[in-house]
């Protein structure tokens, strides 16, 4: 924690301090302190710079073996994605994006999705679960998918 | 015996009415922004000419640069007008109305101004669109405007909040620092806004959709993925506006009763 923070919160304390003091109205303290609150913790869940910084660009999701996932994701929500043991996993109830598969080796994969749209290089396919294997890179391409689960690599299933 | 009368009438009527001739100035100048725009139009018919959107796209740039700025100086004015508006003439209620009340009717004439300025302004864009041979459906647009105007509402109750509390710290001296406050827990207060919206877009809620835009029995949207604008931002927006404006009047009660 830098000086230029501490003093910061400082600046903010002392404001709180006054504007509590300043005023006999309960809820306009109470409102100055939450503003005052919202101020000195900007980031307090975490992670919203990086979120921002990564919105919409391109970005390696996990590495197959010897492979890349890389997506462009304009929406997902309620999204996981990673390795999971020997495969690479991606569950989203709702997802709309691109994802680029480098895969160095054929690989099996499996792709379960309740509703939407779903293409492999340009090939819709239907809902429900598809199963198949990767012989070359490969895009898949979301469109309001719901309910997806994708799996790549050994062991791959639609579970 | 007197006040069991009063309490009978409905005072909103009567602050609305106030609201009204209190900002008759800045709605003359939200007025000649609209006048501005409608020369805009007119002029960009002119020149466009009945030739196409490839040949005019700087035209057709330069319009929808001077409609965003038109749109973001009348909110901007909009926004000052409220927040600047000092204690309301109260003289001519007989009975002090509840600060709810009172918010709530300076909030639904902000609101109002805001709708018909930006519905105006819409459907001029709109008019001005077509000169272009952009097919865009006056519907769609309106809504989109709409649209737009709901996730302006949570500001202009914050402008009201903010109004709110400089009265409040009338006494100290410290209406400065309590401005400054609210500005900065408002830009924090948007970004959470912000990011709980970006988080949550399309999940639950059916989506608002898009004005269909044509051009050359071309539809200009067919490659986007989704078909319209989240609705999840507005339920926010809504519950946001509502919040504040109990605030607001719960801090008036306390500050003028």
């Amino acid at each position: 924690m830098s000086i230029w923070t501490i003093l910061w919160w400082a600046l903010l304390a002392g404001a709180a301090f006054a504007l509590w003091r300043g005023t006999q109205s309960m809820t306009a303290k109470a409102v100055m302190v939450g503003a005052l609150l919202l101020v000195a913790l900007p980031d307090s869940l975490g992670g919203r710079a990086d979120f921002l910084r990564d919105f919409g660009e391109r970005q390696v999701e996990g590495n197959l073996n010897g492979g890349v996932v890389e997506s462009r994701r304009s929406v997902c929500v309620f999204c996981t994605s990673g390795m999971r043991g020997e495969h690479w996993q991606l569950t989203a109830r709702f997802l709309s994006g691109s994802y680029a598969l480098n895969v160095g080796q054929p690989q099996p994969y499996a792709l379960a999705f309740r509703a939407g749209r779903v293409l492999r290089d340009g090939q819709a396919l239907t809902p429900g679960c598809t199963t198949g294997t990767l012989e070359a890179d490969t895009t898949f391409d979301f469109a309001r998918a719901e309910r997806v689960n994708f799996q790549v690599g050994p062991g791959a299933s639609c579970r | 015996m007197n006040t069991s009368v009063n309490a009978r009438v409905n005072p909103l009527p009567t602050l609305l009415w106030l609201e009204l001739r209190k900002h008759t100035g800045w709605l003359m100048v939200l007025g000649g922004l609209l006048a501005l725009s409608l020369v805009v139009v007119v002029r960009v018919r002119q020149e466009a000419g009945g030739r196409s959107l490839d040949e005019l796209g700087e035209l057709f740039a330069v319009q929808f640069g001077l409609f965003s700025l038109a749109a973001f100086a009348g909110f901007l004015l909009l926004l000052i007008a409220l927040g600047r508006a000092s204690r309301a003439e109260t003289w001519l209620l007989v009975s002090l109305p509840p600060g709810l009340t009172h918010q709530l009717a300076r909030f639904l004439f902000g609101g109002a101004v805001l709708l018909v300025f930006a519905e105006v302004l819409a459907g001029l864009f709109w008019w001005g669109a077509r000169g272009f041979g952009l097919e865009v459906s006056l519907m769609g647009m309106l809504g989109f405007a709409l649209y737009l105007v709901i996730l302006c509402l949570p500001l202009l109750a914050l402008a009201l909040l903010g109004q709110n509390l400089t009265l409040a710290y009338g006494l100290s001296r410290l209406g400065w620092l309590s401005g400054i406050a609210t500005v900065l827990g408002s830009f924090a207060l948007l970004g959470w806004l912000f990011e709980l919206s970006a988080r949550t877009v399309y999940s639950f809620l059916p989506v608002w959709p898009f004005p269909a835009l044509r051009f050359a029995g071309r539809d200009l949207l067919q490659e986007v993925p989704v078909t319209g604008f989240p609705s999840e931002p507005l339920l926010y927006a809504l519950v946001l506006t509502a919040l504040v404006i109990v605030l607001a009047g719960r801090v008036w009660d306390e500050v003028e009763a």
